[in-house]
Order: structure tokens, then sequence, then C-alpha cells
């Protein structure tokens, strides 16, 4: 009983020091940045919105929940699983936007009988970034796929490299519960990279294959992540002004 | 943030083929490095001539086994630092190197199993090539390398075999070892301000054509002294590096050159900012290691990081660089401070005023002007040493211009032509893509009065005293090297102030200092001789 007491104090110290990394986190600029990242759980949601009831609603869930807590652990200096979570946002999404278009795998992979390969996902000939999938669904998108494509393996591949504790990579990790700026800076631009290629997937993926009424529902967020790609902003203006069904 | 590796000579061997950008164009150059004919590729600086001969040496060895062609990469880069007392041992310390890099290529490739007389010849006598020991050619070379710590020293050449007794052992060597034939590349060929070692390096060129061998060179477009024996023409296909900003997937082939080396904060913010990125592809006209260069000081590229480094870079650091061979070689000041002012206050005004002009004429713009064949010689030379800074790029030659006159027609690097506008966001797309190598074209004729002022003040015999020359660079400061400013920086806090002090700095004194571990401080050694190299070849 004395242990399990000593226990839950030392937990509630770990807390407390959390909340204090957590406080040193939102000072300064740094506020902006989070709220930019907390901006895209809010994104993430209007996108969850419009697919929740397909097949791949649930994994996407899962995906934009893991960004989520990526976030809250990055803010609270748990850099390490932070950096785990976010290509395990990048892994899931981009993964179910590829089996979504291939009906019996994405149900195999819902019962468990079918396993996500990223390089399968992200492969330069049939993934999801592959200029098949990209003229399939969205054809004024193919000149940037190649390049976004490369993105995510690069975030992908410097994410990992916490993942699989590479020495150099590792050292960088203070080895207490500490407040590191650099760290808390790398995860924010890696979070912005992750969050441009989910999104751009996203995008390519369904924008042009949805109702009216949808695509006016996403068009805010939409715009707000990938207003700088004229072919986008030019389909939803056109979208806007009643010129497509 | 991104570390670019701006030369090639800092990449491992492995890397090469990763950094390399497959375009019809570098293919076609690539692909001409590896055939039988001799092929001088012709480039300023940091426009890829390495990379090429290194992805060409490189295919040539993935090949090996079933064509059986050799490739020998030999950089003359050193060649700066050869101070002995007689002209001619410059052409014994080309041989030097050449039959060093044979033998140690062959080596490399398992080719050296037994005792030959062609071998021992090549290493100037001898079996040592066969152990670890170094045969004699390494100990002449090192005498050779290190005649700047001892001006006008005479090195004992006796080692080195002469032109026909080495042609004569790779014939056989070739025989004996089923090699097809040899291609020599040789990177930093003819040091651009001393035309006798131009001259030098052009007869060795010619003279070891034969069957066995294909002799390839990378030389900067200031090279013209080829010496009696060789020509142009009839010896080598002359093909230019230059990549045509009028392409139509130009700016797609120079983001795959910064993607190879971008993380993915860099090709985030390209994706996000494709117009921006695309104003500097075309600034840095072709040339990737200025566009890798403003691209990392660009940080987020946002118009207003982009128009910022466009004013810095063209409007300070690609001139401060071109000035910076005045001081290196007092013999072409004029040149080089007359090529200046020329550019800046005449051409770039004009051309400037008549993009304004022209842009409520049909919406072509220009960046060229067209100098005639009968201008004077130093005018001619003038322009050669602003195309081997990167400022102006020749872009057609034998050209008629007006009233049916003959002449070179050049480009301003445009980034210098967007560095004057106010937003070069703005209008560098609309310069860039408007181009027409005809509409406004600035014709400066036989005897135009801007010529007056470099005509009267240009000395006829402007070729420098290379050893005081030398001397005087080694004893300048390293924050004239082109090095990113956390070497610099650490190289100085760790006690290196001067280009000799890094020329004789060893590894450990590197790592003792520096508190990196063996690899790192290799390269950072490396990093720093090759930047030394480079400013002392110009």
């Amino acid at each position: 009983m004395t242990q399990s007491v000593g226990a839950v104090d030392h937990l509630a110290h770990l807390h407390k020091q959390l909340g204090a990394v957590l406080a040193a986190s939102a000072e300064g600029e740094r506020e902006e940045q989070l709220r930019k990242a907390q901006g895209v759980v809010a994104d993430l949601d209007v996108w969850l919105g419009v697919l929740r009831t397909r097949g791949e609603g649930r994994p996407l869930s899962t995906a934009f929940r893991e960004y989520a807590s990526a976030l809250l652990l990055a803010a609270m200096g748990l850099y390490g699983p932070a950096f785990y979570g976010l290509r395990h946002f990048m892994e899931v999404s981009l993964g179910s936007v590829l089996l979504s278009s291939n009906e019996l795998s994405l149900r195999l992979w819902n019962v468990g009988s079918h396993d996500l390969h990223w390089s399968v996902t992200v492969d330069d000939q049939h993934g999801v970034f592959s200029n098949v999938f990209v003229r399939a669904f969205c054809e004024p998108m193919v000149p940037s796929a190649l390049q976004l494509g490369n993105v995510a393996k690069k975030v992908y591949r410097e994410c990992s490299e916490f993942v699989h504790g590479n020495p150099p990579t590792t050292a960088r990790l203070p080895s207490t519960i500490e407040f590191s700026g650099q760290l808390l800076d790398q995860w924010l631009v890696h979070a912005d990279s992750a969050n441009m290629v989910v999104q751009s997937a996203l995008t390519i993926r369904y924008l042009m294959s949805l109702p009216s009424s949808e695509v006016h529902a996403l068009d805010a967020t939409v715009r707000d992540n990938l207003g700088h790609n004229s072919a986008i902003r030019e389909f939803l203006d056109r979208h806007h002004e009643g010129q497509l069904p | 943030m991104t570390d670019f590796i701006y030369r090639t000579e800092d990449l491992p061997q492995d890397q090469v083929s990763t950094l390399f950008v497959d375009t019809p164009d570098d293919r076609r150059l690539v692909d001409a490095l590896k055939g039988r004919q001799p092929t001088i590729i012709v480039g300023s600086r940091g426009v890829g001539k390495s990379l090429l001969l290194r992805v060409a040496e490189a295919e040539l060895l993935a090949k090996f086994a079933e064509d059986r062609v050799l490739p020998v990469y030999v950089s003359f880069s050193k060649s700066a630092l050869i101070n002995t007392s007689h002209k001619d041992q410059f052409v014994q310390w080309m041989l030097a190197r050449i039959c060093s890099r044979l033998v140690r290529c062959l080596k490399k490739n398992g080719l050296v199993v037994a005792p030959s007389p062609e071998l021992s010849l090549l290493s100037g006598g001898g079996n040592q090539y066969l152990q670890g020991d170094a045969p004699p050619i390494e100990r002449v070379l090192s005498a050779f390398e290190e005649s700047w710590k001892r001006p006008n020293i005479n090195v004992d050449a006796a080692p080195i075999p002469d032109v026909d007794s080495m042609k004569d052992a790779v014939d056989d060597l070739c025989e004996s070892l089923d090699i097809e034939r040899l291609v020599f590349l040789f990177d930093e060929a003819a040091h651009v301000f001393r035309p006798e070692q131009q001259r030098q390096f052009f007869t060795v060129f010619r003279d070891l054509r034969c069957a066995r061998i294909t002799c390839n060179a990378a030389v900067y477009p200031g090279t013209t002294s080829y010496g009696d024996s060789f020509q142009p023409v009839q010896d080598a296909t002359l093909l230019s590096v230059e990549r045509n900003v009028t392409d139509k997937d130009y700016v797609d082939r120079m983001k795959l050159i910064v993607e190879r080396q971008a993380d993915s904060t860099l090709s985030t913010a390209i994706q996000r900012n494709a117009e921006n990125f695309g104003v500097l592809a075309y600034a840095a006209h072709g040339n990737p290691r200025i566009l890798l260069k403003t691209v990392s000081r660009a940080k987020k590229l946002t118009s207003r990081d982009v128009n910022d480094v466009i004013r810095d870079y063209f409007r300070n650091d690609i001139w401060a660089e071109h000035s910076a061979l005045a001081s290196k070689y007092s013999g072409h000041k004029h040149l080089v401070d007359w090529g200046r002012k020329f550019v800046e206050d005449k051409v770039l005004v004009e051309l400037t005023k008549r993009n304004e002009r022209l842009d409520s004429d049909d919406g072509k713009t220009t960046c060229y002007f067209w100098i005639h064949r009968d201008a004077p010689a130093a005018v001619h030379e003038a322009i050669r040493l602003l195309a081997y800074s990167g400022v102006v790029i020749r872009h057609g030659e034998g050209i008629k211009a007006t009233m049916g006159q003959i002449g070179d027609r050049y480009a301003v690097c445009l980034g210098c032509v967007f560095s004057l506008q106010s937003s070069p966001t703005t209008v560098g797309l609309w310069i860039a893509k408007g181009l027409s190598p005809v509409k406004g074209l600035i014709v400066y004729g036989q005897s135009n009065p801007n010529y007056q002022e470099l005509v009267e003040t240009f000395e006829k015999n402007f070729e420098p005293d290379t050893a005081s020359a030398l001397a005087e660079q080694l004893r300048r400061k390293i924050d004239v090297l082109d090095l990113p400013s956390w070497l610099r920086k650490n190289l100085k806090d760790a006690g290196f102030q001067t280009i000799s002090d890094i020329l004789n700095a060893t590894d450990d004194q590197i790592r003792s200092t520096y508190y990196v571990g063996k690899v790192r401080s290799k390269k950072v050694k490396s990093a720093a001789t090759n930047a030394v190299l480079e400013y002392l070849s110009g």
C-alpha cells in the first residue's frame, strides 16, 4: 500500500513537471505556433465529419486522434513519443486514403487481415501520390504530386530517426522531463509538413468526388491548407460560383 | 535546416549518383564523356561540371565488367599549389598525378595482382605498388604539392615517365588486363588565370590521345590558351554545361536538384511557395550552386525572404566574388573592374529600361547583349572573366546583329536583372517567361565608346606573377573562403586564421581542437581544403 502511494506521488510529481514544460512551451512566439498546430485538429475534424461513414472513416479517426495526442506530448516535453505519434498520423492517414480506392483491401485491413506498408503507401508508381492515383482522382494536382510524395517520405524518415533510436538523434532527447525549444520547434515544422501532406492526400482523393454540400463544408479548410495551389483555388472558386455540379 | 553540399568534391562517391538529376541536357553531356571522342565540357563555377564527370565515372565503372572501359578521374585542383623552379615541372606534375591516379584506379578495381614492368614504370619504379608502401611517384607528387611551402624548390622528377612511355605502358597493360580503353576525366583542368598552365595542359591532353586512351576535361569559360598543338574543334568536342532558362521544364529540373538535398521543412516551403521558388530558380540562371546558396538563405521562401535574398546576393555577393578576382590576380584588375562597371552601370541599366518599355509592347523581355567580334581583345577578355564568375553566360557565338555584323551574344544572369526591381517576386516570372534573344537585344559595336576606358588602361601583358600571387593568397584570412558560416566560425575558433593554416593542418589537429570524430574531422578538413583549392584556382 505504501509503495503504491509512493508511485502515485511520483507520477503526480512527473505530472507537475509536465505542466511546467507545457507552460514553457507556450511562452513567446511559440504560443502562436502551438495555436496553429491545434488549429489542424479542427481542420481534421471537418474532414472527419465528411468521411466518418466511409469504410476508412474509423482508421482516419484514429490517425487524427494520434495527431492531437502527439501535439499534447510535444507541448509537454515528451518529444520522442511526439515524433512517433506524428509518424503514425501520417502512416495511417495516407494508408487509409490509399486503401479507400481498393475496397477489398480496405475491408481486410479493417478486420485485421491486411497490413499497411509505408513503402507501398508512398510508392512512386502506385502510391497515394503516384501519377496514376492523382490523375484518377484529382488531375489538376498531378504537377504537385511528385513533390508531395517526396515531402511525405522525408518527414517520415526524419520522424523515424526518433522511432529507431538512432544514437545521434536520440542523444538530443533530454534524459529528464525538461523543455527543449529546439526539439519543440523541430516537431512543429515536421507537424506542419505532415499536415500539408495529409491534407493534400485527402484533397486529392475526395475533393472532386464529393457532393456539393460536402465540398462547401470543406471549402474554408481546404483553402487554409492548400490555398497556395492555384488549381485547387480555381476548383473551389468555380464550385462556389455554381459552375460545377 | 538543410545543410547543402555545394561542391561535388565534398560528396562521398556513393552519393554522387543520388544527387544527379538526369535531364536530357545533362544526359547528353554524360554520354559524351563516356564516349570515344575526346570531350571538353565548359561551364562557370558551380554549374555542375565535376558532378557530370563523377557521374560518367560511376556509370562507366558500373558497366566495366561488360564493356571493359575503365574511367580514371583525375583532379588537377592542386595545380594552384605548384610553385617550383621550372615551368616544365607543371607538365611533370600533371603526368605524375595521372600515373598515380591510374595505378590507384587499377588497384581499387582489383586489376593489380602481380608485378608488371608497366605498373612499375607508371609508379616510378620498383614494386611498392603491390604492397602498402608509397611508390616513388607518390613521393614526387607530394614534393610538388608541397612546393608552395618552399617556393622555387627543384623537385627531382626522374621517376616520372614521359608521355610516350606512358602510352606504351597503357597499351601493354590494357592488352594484358583485357581493358578496351581508359577514359581520363580531368577535373579543374586548366587554371583560368594561368595561360601557361592552360597551354601545357592542352598539349598533354593532345599528346595522350591514342586508341587506348580517351581524354575528357572540364574547364571554365575563360579558358582560351590551348597552346600550339591543340586545336579546340579537331582535337575535342567542346560542350557547354549551361542550362537553358527558356526550356519549358527548366524550373522543375532545378527543383529536382534542390529536392535531392532538401529536408522536409524546405520541401514543404517549396511546395507552399512554388512561384517564389521559381523566381529563385530563374535568378540562378541554370547554376545549381547559386540556387542552393540562395535557397538556403531564403529560409521559408516567403516573398519577403526571396526578395531580400535576390537583392543581397545578386547586388552584392556575386559582384564581390567577381571583384575578389582583381585582388587575387592584380594583372587582371583592370579587366575585372571594367567588366563589373560595364555590366552594372551600362548593360543592366539599359536592360531594365528596355524591359520596362517592352512591358507595354508585346510582352517580350530581355537579358541579352551582343558584342562585336572585332571589339578590342581586352573587352572579350573582360567578358570572359564575367562568364567565369557566372555574371554573364555566353548565349551564342557568331551571331548576326544589326547590319549583318557578326559577334557573340551574352545573357546577364537573371538574378542580377531581377535584383534591380523593387519586388523581384512580382516581376521575376514575367521577365523570365517572356525572354526573347532577339527583341530588345543590346548591341555593342566594334568601337563602342564604353570600351574606351578599358582600352586606355589595359596592359597588354597581364599574365600575373603566379609565385607572388600564391604567397599573398596563402596569407589571406579564411573569411574569403566559400564555406558555410558555421564551418568558418568553427575553424576560426579552433585557431585556423589563414588559408595557409588550413593547408598545414592535419586531420588530428582539426580533431583535437574541434572535438569531432575521425570521420567528421576528415569531412571538415576536406570541405575546408576544397574551398581553399577553389579559391586559389580563381
